[in-house]
């Protein structure tokens, strides 16, 4: 590496710590390194229009605005009735309501923050109510706001598969293979959090009032129109009958009837401002994901990810010892910046390197995405602590007092995802 | 000081055209005394044949390994070999190009680009998830062309088939996701490209002969000198001839695994060939008719194969 | 005055953008429908709707660069006092200026660039024209960010706690 380029990284590194915008970050490292290396800067643009070369991006848009229009809808409460209807007898009945509620929400927003802010607030009221600790409740509407980030068709996991995909693995990665891949690592940290939940709430007293099976029919009901969009979207695309991004548009279409059509609860006149914010944040991340692809084009040519795999093959000797690396990496990463950043920056990097030494690149793709999904809640920057601080008016010291069980159970599933590969491929190997 | 040649091309690393090629680059790098260095970058990673041509034209990449409708955005008789039943074999394809091939290098070189060498892929046969055994099959097929493959849209449009047209590195993920379900590739294209997992049958009828040019911006092959184009020429000639010649072999190996793996290799129909040969005459002639293809190049080719041009109707 | 002319370029700008991502939607629909009920496509979809996405990327960027949702990593200034962070602020804001202002400059030079060699796009428009969409989104946001300069960073709250993903 020359200096220049050590220099100029260096400088851009201290911008983005000064809050440039990550595109720009992106871009600037693009630039740097395209013109070092020689280049007219055209092919930055000519990166960047790349965008228009993915098959199946319009999932993300898509499945954004799914996402938004259920937010803005009444189905966070519906959500939780109906699993307190489900859930509510068993002992830390109302905590595993909150788990499941929120990771089905983030699974379809992907934007943890709303996870915080739309159930997360339903819910501590509740738990307090109910008698759960004031601090296992706040750990717990904190740490699983990223709760359900494996699950399809969360946005992160999409975004990982076209960055991924781009790189050309030979073991190729498919957004189908990755919807399939999360779901038994998603399930384990559901469980885990469950079973802490149970003996949390061993000593609780059970709602008094016990629920009817009148009140679970209501609560179907109630919730009826959201019931089918896992099936809707698992199903679509297992049964071949839909691409992901076919998917993507009867998700949206059907979110639209219910809410706007059927329920009623977004008028035609908010419509649009809704649309358009759900259109804000893609535009967000497709931006970065653009300027990422450019970045890494140049790392491509620079052959810097084969240069690091050498490197690394110098003191990391097996796969596992690599994996584990990776872990402390990511948990580092995932505090500072956030899941989007992570994903577009660390991937050219690290998945060549990965592939080096054998690790199944869907493998990976999960082993990131629940390490980075630590890093929501890992103090002191980790992005979900401000979230609740903000919206429970808590201290942070508070919260990450609150958190640390939370971090502990979430890490040591990381850990059997990171080393136990048959969990996110067992499924995915199936025939589909 | 030393040059740089970068290559982009879509086959992947560990294929057998990638050990060919880094044969040839070995062999440049030796005998120009380390003066010039040809790096590859495979499997598609520098993007589709359009930015490959666009990256070409801004100096990141230099040379590219691009299939002749992909070029013929840049050179309209590129895809000329392949007209859809051109040839009856290979005898007679190594007879046309030993002299059709200066003419097309000569007419890249018209338009910037230095052809530095052409390697004959294979023929290209129907292969598909569902069975196409006749034209009923055929409908509701999902079949798909390469993006500006003129030739492919003619016949099919011909044909009344209903046609998707992608560019080559999209075709994986539409397989797996059944935005397509038919193809026409080579037995070995097909396996290298990993399309072997979902198609399950094959028409045993050679459609077109497929080539890829391995191709030089002008202005590179221009920097270099005289001594180094030579050493360059031989190189890549050789393994051009190389790859040549494994390409029949690769296709009759990949051909026999993919049968092993339960693919339904089907005679074609009399009927059903004879169908399909009237629709590929009828595009020949229209395209020399309009003009898409230039009359010198298929009077070359026909005088070569000893043939005359097909009757018309 | 300027105020409401302001809010309804911006109510405008927000219509259009919803358009986009509804349009996007419907040909998505569409499509599925022509496939599913008469197994049949419109040959144009598939390069319309991936353009489509790409605009979209740049116009909803836009709206969020008015809306400071652009994600940054913005640990440092949030723990700062109000002094340096304006400052912060400045210098993040005019250097974002500054590169956007790059990109649309290379994205201006790759449409003249296909305009040397042109291919076609859909019905008859040239592969250029799609492309302008890059050299204009860019030189917006750059305007965008450059007025954001002048005016006081957002406080450190919720919805900036980062960027795009924060709820409301
Ligand atoms: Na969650
Ligand atoms: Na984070």
């Amino acid at each position: 590496m020359n200096d220049g380029l050590i220099l100029g990284l260096v400088l851009i590194l201290l911008l983005a710590a000064c809050g440039l915008p990550l595109f720009a970050v992106l871009a600037a490292v693009a630039i740097l390194g395209f013109h070092l290396a020689g280049y007219d800067l055209i092919v930055v643009a000519v990166e960047f229009y790349r965008l228009a070369d993915m098959p199946g991006l319009v999932a993300i848009p898509l499945f954004t605005l799914a996402g938004y229009v259920l937010g803005e809808s009444g189905a966070p409460r519906r959500l939780v009735r109906l699993s307190e209807a489900l859930l509510g007898w068993l002992p830390g009945g109302l905590a595993i309501v909150a788990l499941v509620a929120c990771a089905f929400f983030t699974a379809f927003t992907g934007a943890s923050g709303m996870t915080i802010v739309a159930i997360g607030a339903l819910l501590y009221p509740a738990l307090r109510e109910a008698g759960y600790p004031q601090n296992y409740s706040l750990g717990l509407v904190t740490s699983s706001g990223s709760l359900g980030l494996l699950f399809a068709p969360s946005l992160p996991l999409i975004l990982y598969g076209f960055v991924a995909g781009q790189l050309q693995t030979e073991q190729p990665v498919t957004i189908e293979a990755l919807f399939l891949a999360g779901i038994v690592p998603g399930l384990l940290m559901v469980a885990v959090l469950s079973g802490h939940a149970m003996w949390v709430g061993r000593r609780l007293p059970r709602p008094v009032r016990k629920t009817g099976k009148g009140d679970l029919r209501a609560a179907l009901r109630d919730a009826g129109w959201e019931l089918p969009l896992p099936v809707l979207v698992l199903g679509g695309i297992y049964s071949g009958l839909f691409t992901a991004s076919e998917t993507a548009a009867v998700t949206a279409l059907y979110v639209l009837v219910v809410t706007v059509g059927i329920k009623k609860e977004i008028t035609l006149g908010k419509l649009p401002a809704v649309i358009a914010e759900a259109g804000r944040m893609v535009g967000a991340v497709l931006l970065i994901l653009g300027l990422a692809m450019a970045m890494s084009n140049w790392l491509v040519d620079q052959e810097v990810p084969a240069r690091l795999f050498e490197l690394s093959r110098g003191w990391i000797h097996s796969p596992l010892a690599f994996l584990l690396a990776l872990n402390v990496l990511l948990l580092f990463a995932g505090m500072l910046m956030d899941i989007f950043s992570a994903i577009v920056i660390l991937t050219p990097l690290l998945l060549p390197v990965a592939v080096g030494y054998g690790v199944h690149p869907v493998h990976f793709g999960i082993v990131m995405l629940a390490n980075l999904q630590i890093g929501y809640f890992t103090p002191p920057v980790g992005m979900d602590l401000f979230i609740a601080s903000y919206r429970f008016g808590i201290g942070l010291p508070t919260l990450v007092r609150a958190c640390l069980p939370f971090f502990l159970l979430v890490g040591l599933c990381v850990l059997l995802i990171t080393w136990w590969p048959a969990l996110s491929l067992g499924v995915g190997s199936l025939p589909g | 000081a030393q040059t740089q040649i970068k290559i982009a091309t879509l086959a992947p690393d560990g294929s057998s055209w990638m050990r060919e090629l880094r044969v040839a680059a070995a062999e440049v790098e030796a005998g120009t005394g380390g003066r010039v260095q040809v790096k590859f970058y495979p499997g598609g990673v520098m993007g589709t044949d359009a930015v490959v041509l666009r990256k070409m034209r801004l100096g990141q990449l230099q040379g590219g390994v691009l299939t002749g409708s992909e070029l013929s955005l840049v050179y309209p008789d590129a895809p000329a070999y392949s007209l859809p039943f051109l040839f009856s074999g290979w005898d007679e394809v190594a007879r046309v190009r030993e002299s059709v091939d200066p003419l097309l290098a000569a007419g890249f070189e018209e338009r910037g680009i230095h052809m530095l060498g052409a390697t004959g892929v294979g023929f290209a046969y129907f292969l598909g998830t569902k069975p196409m055994a006749d034209a009923a099959a055929w409908r509701g097929l999902k079949l798909w062309i390469p993006t500006n493959d003129e030739i492919a849209r003619r016949v099919f449009e011909i044909a009344g088939v209903g046609t998707i047209p992608l560019p080559i590195g999209d075709v994986f993920t539409s397989l797996q996701t059944g935005m397509i379900d038919t193809v026409a590739n080579t037995p070995a294209g097909t396996v290298a490209l990993q399309w072997h997992g979902k198609v399950r049958h094959m028409v045993d009828l050679p459609l077109t002969y497929v080539v890829a040019y391995l191709v030089l911006d002008q202005r590179a092959w221009e920097r270099l000198s005289a001594g180094d184009q030579a050493v360059l020429a031989r190189a890549f000639a050789a393994a051009a001839a190389r790859m040549d010649a494994n390409a029949r072999r690769d296709d009759e190996a990949a051909l026999a695994a993919m049968q092993r793996q339960g693919l339904q290799v089907s005679p074609p129909d009399p009927a059903e060939a004879a169908r399909w040969r009237r629709f590929g005459e009828q595009v020949q002639r229209d395209m020399e008719a309009d003009g898409s293809l230039s009359p010198a190049i298929l009077a070359a080719i026909r005088a070569a194969r000893g043939t005359p041009a097909p009757a018309a109707n | 005055m300027r105020r409401r002319w302001l809010q309804g370029l911006h109510r405008a700008e927000d219509a259009l953008l919803a358009g986009l991502l509804a349009a996007l939607l419907l040909l998505a629909v569409a499509q599925i429908g022509l496939r599913v009920l008469f197994d049949a496509g419109l040959d144009w979809a598939e390069p319309v709707s991936r353009t489509g996405v790409l605009w979209l990327a740049l116009f909803g960027a836009l709206g969020a660069t008015r809306e400071r949702r652009q994600i940054a990593v913005d640990a440092l200034p949030r723990l700062l006092a109000a002094g340096p962070r304006r400052l912060l602020w400045v210098v993040a804001q005019a250097v974002a200026a500054a590169v956007s202002a790059a990109l649309a400059w290379f994205g201006l030079g790759m449409v003249l660039l296909e305009r040397e060699a042109p291919v076609p796009f859909v019905a008859g428009i040239p592969s250029w024209v799609p492309m302008l969409a890059v050299p204009a989104g860019f030189a917006l946001m750059a305007l965008r960010f450059a007025i954001a300069a002048t005016l006081p960073p957002p406080e450190p709250d919720v919805a900036s706690a980062s960027g795009a993903e924060a709820g409301r």
